[in-house]
């Protein structure tokens, strides 16, 4: 995974339209897949099956149910659903430029246990990311003010 | 009470299909202190581990510990990282119980990622507990007034 800001960071520049209204569950979805996997595995770091239990579900699967789970909590279900599956959808492909020598992501799962991953650059390079993310994300939203501006006018 | 039934089966579902995992992934890999457990049979065996932390080492083996289990590394006499950094390596079993590594790479800025990723995460919850607040009757949460 990428850090959780430079996730947060690339996926508001792509909250446009119908995701801004549903941005706080758009951002939710952003940090799922992370916060259900890796905040565990922080306290049972020590245990194999586990990380096995746990590490599946940053995968597509398991998190489009985790999606329809958090949406059922809510009265206005189906934009918090596609709002959470974007933001997943998002932190899923920004993962996918990452590598790992060992595990990885499992795309498939539970059909297989196949990992595969474009290698571009280690989970922890994302934090060299952060200030041009954030540049473009501020430059993104000064550009939305604008146009806001200019229609209201 | 259809609603909570699918909570529950979607709930279900999920904790199902870690359990799988559980049960059915370590047989899909060889970790690197199972093959030194038997490492007259897995010697020559290319193995590779990933974020292991390194407890100790000296006169160029490195001793990681993933999972609790500890795995000793042969790398060059020179590379002395010290202890509570995470590496990386790609190496193959040596049958005198030990690993022989090819390449090693260090990831200095794990625990910085860790760190910044609680920004995001605190801002986001203060944000939901602020805008929501949950209805135990109605079993739903709501929007703040």
């Amino acid at each position: 995974m990428p850090d959780l800001i430079s996730h947060c960071l690339a996926n508001r520049i792509f909250a446009q339209g119908k995701l801004k209204k549903y941005l706080l569950f758009f951002l939710i979805g952003t940090i799922l897949p992370d916060v259900l996997t890796r905040a565990p595995l922080f306290f049972l770091s020590n245990c194999y099956r586990c990380n096995w239990f746990i590490g599946v579900l940053h995968s597509p699967i398991p998190l489009i149910l985790a999606a329809a789970l958090i949406c059922l909590l809510f009265i206005d279900k189906k934009p918090v659903f596609f709002a959470v599956l974007s933001g997943i959808a998002l932190h899923l492909f920004f993962d996918a430029f990452q590598k790992h020598l060992v595990g990885g992501y499992y795309w498939l799962y539970p059909f297989s246990f196949w990992t595969g991953e474009w290698g571009l650059f280690w989970p922890e390079t994302s934090i060299k990311f952060i200030p041009f993310l954030l540049f473009a994300s501020i430059a993104v939203y000064g550009a939305e003010l604008y146009w806001k501006g200019k229609k209201a006018r | 009470m259809r609603r909570i039934v699918s909570i529950l089966l979607i709930f279900s579902a999920i904790i199902g299909l870690g359990a799988y995992a559980a049960w059915r992934g370590p047989a899909a890999e060889l970790t690197s202190w199972q093959a030194l457990e038997d490492s007259g049979k897995y010697a020559g065996q290319e193995i590779s581990g990933g974020y292991n932390r390194v407890v100790g080492g000296e006169g160029g083996y490195l001793t990681v510990a993933p999972f609790g289990h500890k795995v000793v590394l042969k790398a060059s006499p020179g590379f002395i990282p010290e202890r509570g950094e995470f590496l990386s390596y790609n190496g193959r079993v040596n049958s005198q119980g030990y690993i022989d590594v090819e390449k090693i790479y260090l990831h200095k800025e794990r625990g910085a990622k860790y760190f910044l990723s609680l920004i995001p995460l605190v801002i986001i919850m203060i944000w939901f507990a602020r805008a929501y607040k949950f209805n135990w009757r109605k079993f739903y949460f709501e929007e703040s007034i």
